[in-house]
């Protein structure tokens, strides 16, 4: 019985055995290394005849992309400065606090200037009205002014001796 | 045949007229190389193409392929330590390239080639013709076993391969083509077995 199957394994390994060697065994056509030797010929005359094409074909129209560029963006220069000057040429010269912010149209900005429109007098007084203080230098907070709701107001505001 | 060196090295000659000096050196040199190794090892990368494709004209290709990768890379030429290990690797990923392009395509294997490979002197016309188709099915089983184990397998055919060339290829180590080698051979017995070729 192992005979057997001894023998069977040994025919297995004889014919993967030859099948190998058949496989390793092939001949190439006669004449191999020429046509190997044409298709390198023929693909290094290929590279190169595509390499000096590209270059004779790209490099004008290349270089007039180029000068295409070039010019827009000088007549774009040209454009900007021109329009700058203009606006500005445009502007009145006019001195502050007078004319301009009358004639402005639209609703200003809170924070910009709004001059009065004409001078303000000196209060008699002696001092600028929006001054609240009294000569010794404290301010006052009167005991039945309005307070919001909360708020608590010592007695004797200096601290207790 | 015996222009063929010649013939070869001039192929690169128009494009040494225009180039600098160093560069034409270097061209010539890459150029006799190239015509060295093709004239060396065509045959080789040949049977180790064949042994993936099965078709004669499929593995021309390759090994055309191959060196046109060569030609390619040529700068890298003084690099290379081992010229015929490093053509076989090109060629082996050419043709697995080609084999994976081709898997949606219709097997097209030459059975003029089995037939033209078979050595017919003691054999007989209707012998050689069982004989053939025989090869052809352990060739079939061989493609159902595992990757690792058939290229270990089909790079062992090559008789010119030591295994730790193969190892080299396979970007293995030497004891493990082995045991792949082994282990495919077993499961091809065993596949044969149960295909009832006996």
């Amino acid at each position: 019985m192992n005979t057997g199957v001894k023998q069977t394994s040994q025919s297995y390994d004889r014919r993967i055995d030859e099948a190998l060697r058949h496989l390793g065994s092939v001949t190439p056509a006669a004449g191999i290394e020429e046509r190997i030797s044409a298709r390198l010929a023929q693909e290094h005359s290929r590279v190169r005849i595509g390499k000096s094409g590209r270059a004779r074909f790209f490099a004008p129209r290349l270089a007039a992309r180029f000068a295409l560029g070039a010019v827009a963006a000088a007549l774009a220069c040209v454009a900007i400065v021109a329009g700058s000057v203009n606006h500005s040429r445009r502007i009145q010269p006019t001195l502050p606090g007078f004319g301009s912010y009358q004639n402005s149209p639209g609703v200003g900005a809170a924070g910009a200037a709004h001059p009065a429109n004409r001078p303000v007098t000196p209060p008699p007084s002696g001092r600028p009205r929006s001054v609240h203080q009294l000569p010794g230098g404290r301010a006052v907070i009167s005991s039945q002014s309005q307070k919001p709701a909360g708020v608590a107001v010592p007695k004797n505001p200096s601290p207790a001796q | 045949m015996s222009t063929f060196p010649g013939q070869l090295t001039g192929w690169m000659a128009p494009a040494l007229i225009s180039e600098k000096a160093q560069t034409s050196t270097n061209t010539l040199d890459s150029s006799e190389t190239i015509t060295a190794l093709v004239a060396q090892y065509s045959a080789t990368l040949y049977r180790v193409a064949y042994s993936v494709m099965r078709n004669a004209a499929e593995a021309e290709d390759a090994v055309q392929e191959a060196f046109l990768r060569v030609l390619k890379h040529r700068e890298k030429l003084n690099e290379i330590h081992d010229l015929r290990v490093w053509l076989i690797r090109i060629t082996w990923n050419v043709v697995l390239d080609k084999k994976r392009r081709s898997k949606t395509r219709p097997e097209n294997d030459d059975i003029a080639d089995y037939v033209r490979v078979l050595p017919s002197a003691d054999r007989g016309a209707d012998d050689s013709l069982i004989s053939s188709q025989e090869h052809r099915r352990i060739l079939m089983l061989i493609d159902r076993l595992p990757h690792k184990e058939r290229e270990a397998l089909l790079l062992s055919a090559v008789q010119e391969l030591s295994t730790v060339q193969i190892a080299t290829v396979l970007g293995t180590s030497e004891s493990s083509v082995r045991s792949r080698i082994f282990r495919a051979r077993r499961e091809l017995s065993a596949l044969l077995e149960k295909e009832g070729i006996s």
